[in-house]
């Protein structure tokens, strides 16, 4: 039966253009774009004028098979022909290093416009100091797992007219002159990326481009904290951060529209939980012109001074809020919400703390700023238990919010059970007294 | 749509494109959909065509009318601005759920009308559906003819540059493979019948899984078929070099192959099971050691100074190529195989010249 069919049907797919068969076969992995080759004449040669390597040796450690994937890819790059449009490569400890730089540098001499490297490895020795002078480079990312953190040797002069998008992950700065380096470097950079990357003791990290638009610090770590972050960037529209340092300094932020800030933990030399106000303070100045605030992390007693931390922040017609409260969310978000009178859609994830009864606890209206229920369209509720405070809390804004239009709840993740739960919750929903009419409820 | 339509001319005076297939018939499309390919775009800007039914824009041959109503469908969602990211990729998702035939055709139109957006979306799917698959199961799913011969499949890298010492290599190979296949024929010939069409799948799989594949029983059945084929392929062989050598080599199997195992240094057990698991070296001299596994009956001598002869060759060429590239640049003189890399000897003085050397 199947040969029949092959009899009959017709290729179709062997008579488009070999730039489009390249094309297709760059979305595959490259072991298995040079798989085809052998099945047909026809294919035989489109596995060499691909432009896309992504190359992955699986975290196999067996000498045999890191010799095996070393030699394929040796074989690879010698029979391809063309340049080298993205360079994708993940491989850890077992392969040669050596060899490993071969590689890079045969993409750098071949224009490479996207390199992606993923290495698992102790020393940085196979990235080719190359990599941060090529003039063809668009891309860069550079991931690094290892215990510790590998130091960046960054040379002298660092040229890059094309990179638009940067991303280090796992890194240590050895002193503020190489982020200097790297920065000033960059003439077009668009999107920049630094995540788990480490700033020497009193480290100024110091970012200022015209054109950058996005920029995400995460979860940079620096000897208790005592570094220094400033950001100049007036055309910036989006900026995360994960972890706040002890000092921040954000100027121009002119152009911003998304801002996401997790407050993380934070633990000083003694192990206490620190909270660095200042910092929180000078950021929340930073981002005033913010549309759309993602909030998350661990709040704290902090947050019960939140008129003093978050000043108002106009334009803000978005946030999201995802905390650890320690105190109920009625004692927590009246404030909160006060800061932002522009505030249009409001979504809430439910987390373990706040499990207060309000019903106990007389709860006024007027605690809420009136602007909200007379602004709020949209509202959703993640991770919904359906336990009696959550409750409460969907009957108190349904009650008060006069122009919401939609009301979402997405119930948490329940493996047993799960349908029946959520028309449940669904009944119940709908049974409360809603305060506009136009109020759409959805239960996902 | 048909011309009743046309006369009816709109309030809101939306215009439209007229678009001609090459079987003749003409549509007409509205211009902000037409106008989203960019192909359809520059004749309407350059040419001033498609404004009416008789100055049709004539579109590429590879567009059909079925594909055009298609592609259409696809411009008229994407050129709207209201939609969010994720709206687009819903939809996206579900347009390319069709059959392969018209993937391939949409592939090709979106193409020629130079709509990159589709062309993406359409070669990530298809990408998609060929990920995974082994090579049968592609030729089966996209009606690929098997037109590359047995040889040509097994040594796909080497079609592209014509290495003299791949060649060597080859040969060496032939002559084992064709020995062996004359004793193993004398002990087994209906279940060599049987397994023929598999074996061409399991040398590939083996070769490009590098080593993956544990079945022992699947290569059993390669080195028959692998004997075949090396039987063919010197029957072919018209280069005349390559006769003399196999003569030669034919007249007196035993006292050549003696000679060289004398001066060829045994390799160890050891590097022998180490050369067996890097299936990455071109010929997987694996497939060729496997015949350990099923000729232990049949002259283990003779079969075990061939795995030694072919491994060793094996093992120079290919495990040590960087540092061997290193001291043939630096140092410049001869040693082990470099004058096979470097002179274009036939393969007669090189492997005469070998066999001197050890």
């Amino acid at each position: 039966m199947a040969k029949q069919a092959r009899m009959e049907g017709v290729d179709r797919i062997s008579n488009l253009p070999d730039p489009i068969l390249s094309h297709i076969l760059s979305f595959l992995p490259t072991k298995e774009a040079v798989a085809t080759s052998i099945l047909s004449t026809r294919w035989s040669k489109i596995f060499s004028q691909i432009s896309n390597l992504n190359l992955d040796d699986h975290c196999k450690r067996r000498k045999s098979d890191s010799y095996s994937f070393m030699n394929f890819v040796d074989r690879v790059l010698f029979y391809r022909i063309g340049v080298v449009d993205k360079f994708h490569l993940k491989c850890g400890d077992s392969i040669d290093s050596y060899r490993v730089d071969g590689w890079i540098r045969y993409a750098l001499l071949n224009r490479v416009r996207e390199l992606d490297l993923c290495l698992k490895v102790k020393e940085l020795n196979m990235v080719p100091l190359g990599v941060f002078t090529c003039k063809t480079l668009e891309v860069l990312r550079l991931d690094i797992y290892s215990k510790s953190n590998i130091v960046l040797k960054l040379p002298v002069e660092i040229c890059y007219p094309s990179l638009k998008i940067l991303h280090l992950s796992g890194i240590e700065f050895s002193d503020d002159d190489s982020i200097q380096r790297l920065f000033s470097g960059c003439s077009v950079l668009e999107e920049l990326v630094v995540d788990r990357c480490n700033l020497k003791h009193r480290c100024k990290f110091n970012v200022s481009s015209p054109t950058l638009q996005r920029l995400t610090i995460a979860y940079t770590k620096g000897y208790y904290q005592d570094y220094e972050i400033v950001i100049d960037a007036p055309s910036l529209v989006y900026f995360k951060c994960c972890h706040l340092p002890k000092s921040f300094l954000l100027k121009n932020l002119n152009s911003l529209v998304e801002a996401c800030v997790d407050f993380g933990t934070v633990f000083d030399c003694y192990d206490s939980f620190v909270y660095y106000n200042k910092a929180a303070t000078d950021l929340f100045k930073g981002i005033s012109n913010v549309q759309s605030l993602h909030l998350s992390g661990i709040f704290a007693e902090v947050f019960l001074q939140v008129s003093n931390i978050i000043p108002e922040l106009p334009k803000l017609t978005y946030l999201n809020l995802d905390g650890y409260f320690f105190v109920g969310w009625e004692r927590v978000l009246p404030d909160l919400l006060a800061c932002f009178p522009g505030l249009e859609a409001l979504v809430f994830k439910v987390n373990q703390h706040y499990s207060c009864d309000i019903s106990r606890v007389k709860f006024p209206a007027k605690a809420f700023p009136a602007f909200l229920w007379s602004q709020l369209r949209t509202f959703k509720i993640l991770s919904f238990k359906g336990q009696k405070n959550e409750f409460q809390m969907v009957e108190y804004f349904l009650e008060y919010a006069q122009v919401l239009e939609n009301f979402t709840v997405q119930t948490r993740e329940r493996k047993q059970d799960a349908a029946n739960w959520r028309s449940k919750i669904t009944k119940k929903l709908s049974k409360l007294q809603k305060v506009s009419k136009k109020c759409k409820v959805w239960v996902v | 749509m048909s011309e009743g339509v046309m006369a009816v001319v709109k309030p809101e005076m939306k215009s439209y494109i007229w678009l001609q297939t090459t079987d003749g018939s003409i549509q007409q499309v509205e211009e902000e959909v037409a106008m989203f390919c960019p192909m359809i775009c520059r004749e309407i800007l350059q040419t001033g065509m498609g404004s009416s039914k008789n100055y049709a824009i004539s579109l590429p041959q590879r567009v059909n009318p079925a594909i055009l109503g298609l592609i259409l469908d696809y411009c008229r969602f994407h050129q709207v601005p209201g939609h969010s990211n994720k709206e687009r990729k819903t939809f996206n998702e579900k347009f390319v759920r069709m059959d392969t035939k018209r993937l391939c055709e949409l592939t090709s139109a979106a193409d020629s009308l130079q709509l990159k957006p589709l062309v993406d979306l359409t070669s990530r799917a298809l990408a998609r559906i060929i990920e995974g698959k082994t090579p049968e199961e592609i030729r089966e799913t996209f009606h690929l003819p098997d037109d590359l011969t047995e040889e040509e499949k097994l040594e796909p890298l080497r079609n592209i540059t014509d290495d003299p010492r791949i060649r060597l290599l080859n040969r060496l190979y032939a002559r084992k493979r064709k020995e062996l296949k004359e004793r193993e024929k004398l002990k087994n010939v209906e279940v060599e019948e049987e397994r023929v069409d598999e074996r061409s799948v399991d040398d590939l799989l083996s070769f490009i899984n590098g080593g993956d594949q544990d079945s022992k029983g699947v290569r059993t059945t390669k080195n028959k078929k692998k004997n075949r084929r090396r039987k063919e392929q010197l029957k072919h062989s018209s280069d005349s070099v390559d006769v003399n050598y196999n003569k030669e080599l034919d007249a007196a199997p035993a006292a050549c192959n003696q000679g060289n195992i004398d001066n060829i240094l045994v390799p160890t057990r050891s590097k022998t099971s180490k050369l067996q698991d890097s299936s990455a070296v071109i010929f997987s001299p694996k497939m060729e050691f496997d015949d350990a596994d099923i000729d232990d009956d049949i002259d283990p001598a003779m079969k075990e100074e061939l795995d030694r002869e072919v491994e060793d060759f094996a093992r120079r060429l290919n495990s040590d190529w960087p540092e061997r590239m290193q001291e043939i640049l630096s140092l410049g003189h001869e040693r082990r195989l470099v004058p096979m890399s470097i002179n274009g000897e036939g393969p007669m003085s090189r492997f005469s010249s070998l066999g001197r050397r050890y």
